[in-house]
């Protein structure tokens, strides 16, 4: 086992250039999209009507209150090129009283935007409506506006047991769905070793070695498994104490975690392995369907978006969507142990069961 | 060079289960995609969305009345005017009404239970949420409305963790809440609400310039299409290893024939085979999710021209990975490169994410690719079909070809550089 798998460590060492770039693509993509994402959305408005700066003005202080979107006054000519080309999702074209959203496409954010920009509208014209019978106008508006920023009915959100609800921060569960789906990749690739030795008949030589199979698949595999851990952990140990991302209290169960989902990737990739024919076809059919996972797992996306149950089952047959839940409540909600074995145990079964069929597709086709 | 063109052709024939994976992959995508993403909101909502709320009631209404009456004696007769109106419309019931209506049925099934019990189920995951109206809320809510002593009664909204359910629970009980402050507010400064809803705005989604709608569709599709016709050229250029592995390629550079003639063969076939997933894709994203149903054959026209220049284009990138790969010594290096080059590739292109989420430095970058120049191009043209859009992009495409057909060429291993 042991020279094999130092024979298959002895490879990168020649050759680092690919585990130092996938190090560091899965860093500058993670840190790319989790600032795209994080930062706040701007939305542009514009005016047509007679006295737009008068109008973009009010409304621009009026919409920007209370929101984490930031509303920008631009030209219309400008405006419109941006929502052509797809710069920008969705303008407010603003009227005197009313608005128009003006957009190309029927995105998700649009539902957002119109919820807000909608509110603020009506409550507008609400107290416009209450005012404008009033002698004291001014007044009056302040009135109201004092009575509502003490508003009369409130609402305290919070957890069951009466703690401050934990804000969800997406840009940790993209920081590790990212992390993840770089590590599925890299997993793949070592073990695609397998077929790749296969085809240059190293397989053939040990296999007439005293090496005996099993130790040959375990040296395979723990190499496989050891390039993966590695990389996925310096990834994430440099987002916790470099980058300074808060991954929770416990780190150790985090690279737990990690392990597992290693472990079970390579199982997968395994099961691949003995599904293709060649290296070439592994490379060109393997990266086309990898993306795919995280997607399905809904790991890009708010808990709960994917409530289709078709594609629920399928995403839980990969090991993705439970590591994403372990470790999403490792750093999140500070879990323990206890509540992160269903997960760690789904792994370990996906692990066993594919790497059961996959060795056996393998050992089939070389006889 | 037609025997080579033959060559790599029935190459790909031998494997067209591998082929036929590859070609038809973005078309199960497009599909999967527009099941996914779309429909959550909108419209669509109350089919797709089965919320489960508990509401806990542990305040007491009648009684809250009550003991406010026996304890405050109603100074002057504008404060027993407001009790009265309150006892007529109480604001617990009001909302327990709102989380009744029939409109809000269709999506939220409330529940209504004891603390214990809604804390156990939300914590098990069979809720999405608990709504709690606390002891003593109405006594409370009405010491402050009519005496306008500060009180600290506030609803409790419970959940075990964020999520998109979550969220939409509690931004649907605070726009009712939201509503009733302000309808308070106005009220208590001494005016009229006007419930009549003439003068609410009417808002309204609105198109650019009245041109047809670009939907998650048309990007799912375009993306996907640009994508793995991208995905093609490493394809193509990683079976080249296959060539010089099995010698094939030294055995080639024997024979009398050009050697260029090899390079031609494996690009016109990438071609062939990106034309071929272009239109599939384009095809049969139109049949099965009727993506293009409201285009006209203008549009028919503009999009073939422009996948034909998008297939040639990714022609020529493949040529410089074929080349690369004759040069390189490791295999294994090449494959490599082109993996990190069309992740790259694609990521600036935006075809893995919507390009809106990128900076803007990388959005300029990115339309520089052919991949991002394709997919702003046909997202312009499903709007607009005016044939000056498509001038630009033509002669980037055509200039992009001619590059990187050369450096393909210049790459190319001359005699003996083979490794």
């Amino acid at each position: 086992m042991k020279p094999i798998f130092l024979a298959q460590l002895a490879k990168d060492r020649r050759n680092p250039f690919l585990i130092i770039l996938l190090v560091v693509v899965s860093i500058v993509a993670t840190v790319l999209f989790t600032s795209g994402t994080q930062a706040p959305m701007t939305i542009q408005i514009y005016s047509e009507a007679d006295q737009a700066e008068a109008i973009e003005d009010k409304w621009a202080d009026l919409l920007s209150e209370g929101t984490d979107m930031t509303f920008e006054v631009t030209e219309a000519d400008q405006v419109k090129e941006n929502i052509k080309q797809g710069q920008s999702e969705v303008a407010v074209k603003l009227l005197e009283d009313d608005y128009k959203l003006v957009t190309a496409s029927n995105t998700p954010t649009i539902y957002y935007v119109e919820q807000h920009v909608r509110a603020v509208f009506e409550r507008e014209a609400r107290i416009e409506a209450a005012v404008s019978d009033a002698d004291q106008q001014g007044e009056m508006r302040e009135a109201i506006q004092t009575e509502l920023n003490d508003p009369l009915m409130t609402m305290d959100v919070q957890s069951t047991s009466g703690e401050p609800l934990t804000n969800y921060d997406m840009g940790i569960q993209l920081m590790f769905a990212f992390t993840l789906l770089v590590a599925m990749f890299i997993i793949g690739f070592r073990v695609n070793n397998v077929l790749k030795d296969k085809v240059y008949h190293i397989w053939n030589r040990v296999i007439l070695s005293p090496v005996s199979k099993t130790k040959m698949y375990a040296g395979y595999l723990l190499y496989a498994f050891t390039i993966g851990f590695v990389q996925t952990a310096v990834v994430l140990v440099i987002f916790n104490y470099v980058l300074d991302y808060d991954l929770g209290e416990r780190f150790g169960l985090v690279l737990l975690v990690l392990a597992v989902f290693t472990f079970s990737m390579v199982s997968v990739a395994m099961l691949f392995t003995g599904f293709v024919k060649g290296p070439e076809q592994f490379y060109a059919l393997y990266p086309s369907i990898i993306p795919l996972i995280p997607l399905i797992s809904g790991a890009y996306m708010m808990p709960g978006t994917i409530s289709n149950p078709a594609l629920v089952f399928i995403g839980d047959l990969f090991p993705l969507s439970h590591a994403m839940d372990a470790l999403v409540d490792l750093a999140i909600y500070d879990a323990t142990f206890q509540e992160i074995v269903q997960p760690i145990m789904l792994m370990i079964l996906i692990s066993v069961i594919s790497m059961g069929i996959g060795i056996n597709l393998v050992e089939r086709r070389s006889s | 060079m037609w025997a080579f063109l033959t060559k790599d052709l029935l190459l790909f024939w031998r494997d067209r289960k591998e082929v036929a994976v590859i070609i038809l992959l973005p078309i199960v995508l497009v599909v999967l995609l527009s099941l996914v993403v779309p429909g959550m909101f909108g419209e669509e909502t109350s089919e797709s969305y089965d919320l489960d709320l508990a509401l806990v009631v542990e305040d007491q209404q009648d009684q809250g009345f009550e003991r406010f009456q026996e304890e405050v004696e109603p100074s002057n007769d504008q404060s027993q005017q407001m009790i009265d109106q309150l006892q007529a419309m109480p604001p617990v019931d009001g909302l327990v009404a709102y989380l009744n209506s029939p409109e809000l049925a269709e999506w939220v099934t409330v529940n209504q239970m004891d603390l214990d019990q809604a804390q156990t189920q939300v914590d098990e995951g069979e809720l999405d949420a608990a709504l709690i109206i606390p002891e003593h809320y109405t006594y409370q809510l009405l010491n402050e409305m009519v005496l306008d002593e500060p009180s600290e009664a506030t609803l409790q909204f419970q959940a075990s963790g964020q999520s998109q359910e979550v969220d939409m629970l509690r931004q649907m009980i605070q726009r009712y809440l939201d509503q009733i402050n302000l309808q308070y507010a106005v009220a208590s400064s001494g005016s009229q609400v006007d419930s009549a809803n003439d003068n609410l705005p009417e808002g309204g989604v609105e198109n650019v310039e009245g041109q047809s709608m670009f939907s998650m569709e048309h990007y799912f599709t375009f993306s996907m299409a640009a994508l793995f016709t991208l995905f093609l050229a490493a394809t193509v250029a990683t079976r080249t290893g296959i060539e010089k592995r099995e010698q094939t390629f030294n055995r080639i550079a024997l024979t009398n024939a050009p050697p260029l003639y090899y390079l031609m063969g494996k690009t016109i076939s990438t071609f062939i085979l990106a034309w071929l997933q272009m239109m599939f894709v384009l095809v049969g994203a139109h049949l099965i999710l009727g993506v293009f149903t409201e285009e006209g054959p203008t549009f028919w026209v503009g999009l073939i021209v422009m996948a034909t220049l998008y297939a040639l284009a990714i022609a020529a990138i493949s040529s410089i990975m074929t080349s690369t790969m004759l040069r390189v010594k490791n295999n294994d290096t090449g494959d490599g490169i082109f993996m990190a080059v069309v992740m790259v590739l694609g990521v600036i292109g935006g075809n893995f994410v919507p390009i809106n989420v990128l900076p803007n430095w990388l959005q300029q970058i990115g339309e520089l690719t052919p991949n991002g120049l394709i997919l702003a191009t046909l997202t312009e043209w499903v709007q607009d079909q005016t044939y000056s859009l498509l001038v630009m992009p033509t002669v980037i495409l055509v200039a992009i070809i001619v590059t990187a057909l050369s450096i393909g060429i210049a790459v190319y291993p001359k005699r003996g550089e083979q490794s």
